[in-house]
């Protein structure tokens, strides 16, 4: 049975929360006015529909909000994105200026395909399950586990071409 | 380093992520510990977990915290809502307004009535002051003539009164197809009315020019309803031009001239 939300639960999700979600949006889209923008819009559609949603799954429908306004964001501008991902990878080639690991990681991050990142971050971030990032994405379990691997291992050869240059 | 197989990608991935029994686990920790490219391959898949950047804070958190109380979208979105609304209610007192002049007129058979209508009480006054013999005469019917019957085709139309948009001239013409003595004396008569009202009084603005278009309405109804006509009907027209154009029709209808020869 839904509960629903007050005042007061609606406060005490954006002290949680909003960090979190904030940080997703800004990894995924690398605009600090973007990120700004989808986390407030994920608020406000929480206090409109705060009727409807339990204070247990605020955090999911939080992430849920955001992830759609972020696919919404990536279809915008698809078209000023006309290069692949695999293109970004070979251009930007690994140089020994990276002063280290997280920052090495974060660069390789940016390559990801839209869905990989997305993933990675619920997963890493948020620590959801697969089931958890399923709901949120759209996708099944099996999807989900699949994108994880598939972004570890861009991950992985990334990280591995730089230890071999430096 | 030596490429790893798939097989032990995957055994690498499940181990990270959690996806292994304990005794699953055990048994791939000692596989990779034996082998140093799996070793390094582990090492190496280990680094791609992210670490939380705890230092990125959201920055308009106490903005967030006013959204129940300061919801500028949802507030928008009820102006709007309230002027559409508004908007709407105007618009369909204007449509009601403007049709029920159109009913009126398409529907009215003229039947006997004889109800003479007064000018306005204003109109009177600057008549009486400028040309009182004309204004003494506009509250007078003037006499009945007696209906030719036999002169009236059937299915003829006639315009008998019209505006011109530009107002400032008022031009009242009578226009028949055919030189029909009976519609004539209908045409004469309205003519006659409706030249009681000043020609100089209808200003450019649209209200006068409306409220001109109605006087001009009724007076041609009123009329014809004092004129005693059976069977006829009058249908006004209204221009789409911004500036209404008024005629007032006559359509005789086709049984007119039967019923009258008999």
């Amino acid at each position: 049975m839904i509960t629903g939300m007050n005042e007061e639960q609606f406060h005490q999700c954006v002290t949680a929360f909003s960090d979190g979600l904030y940080r997703f949006a800004l990894k995924n889209l690398k605009d600090h006015n973007e990120a700004k923008e989808i986390v407030q819009s994920s608020f406000e559609k929480l206090w409109l529909h705060r009727n409807k949603v339990d204070a247990a799954k605020s955090k999911n429908y939080l992430f849920t909000i955001a992830y759609h306004l972020m696919a919404d964001y990536w279809r915008r501008n698809k078209k000023m994105m006309p290069i692949t991902n695999e293109y970004v990878m070979q251009q930007e080639a690994p140089s020994v200026e990276y002063k280290g690991l997280k920052e090495l990681i974060n660069k390789a991050l940016e390559t990801l395909p839209d869905i990989q990142r997305t993933v990675i971050l619920l997963r890493d971030y948020e620590g959801y399950s697969y089931e958890e990032i399923g709901s949120i994405t759209g996708l099944n379990e099996s999807q989900v586990k699949v994108y994880i691997f598939r972004a570890r291992q861009t991950l992985k050869n990334h990280l591995g071409s730089v230890e071999g240059i430096i | 380093m030596m490429p790893i197989s798939e097989e032990h990608s995957i055994l690498i991935f499940d181990l990270l992520e959690g996806n292994l029994s304990e005794k699953e686990k055990v048994s791939a920790l000692a596989l990779i510990n034996s082998d140093a490219n799996l070793k390094k391959e582990y090492e190496l898949l280990k680094n791609t977990y992210l670490q939380k950047d705890d230092a990125v804070h959201f920055p308009d958190k106490i903005g967030l915290y006013n959204i129940p109380k300061n919801n500028k979208r949802f507030y928008l979105f009820l102006k709007s809502s309230v002027a559409a609304a508004v908007v709407l209610i105007i618009s369909g007192i204007g449509i009601y307004y403007f049709r029920s002049y159109d009913n009126i007129a398409s529907n009215d058979k003229i039947s006997g009535i004889s109800t003479p209508i007064k000018p306005p009480a204003v109109m009177e006054e600057k008549n009486t002051r400028k040309t009182p013999a004309v204004a003494t005469n506009a509250t007078i019917i003037p006499e009945r003539k007696p209906i030719q019957t036999t002169a009236v085709a059937p299915d003829t139309s006639f315009i008998v009164a019209s505006q011109k948009p530009d107002n400032s001239i008022m031009s009242l013409t009578a226009i028949s197809p055919r030189e029909v003595r009976t519609l004539a004396d209908i045409t004469e008569e309205i003519e006659y009315r409706i030249s009681f009202y000043p020609q100089q009084v209808a200003p450019a603005t649209s209200r006068k020019k409306r409220s001109l278009y109605y006087q001009l309405f009724r007076t041609g109804r009123t009329m014809l309803a004092n004129l005693q006509l059976p069977e006829v009907k009058i249908k006004t027209q209204k221009s789409t031009h911004r500036f209404p154009n008024i005629n007032i029709q006559i359509n005789t209808p086709a049984s007119y001239a039967t019923y009258h020869e008999n």
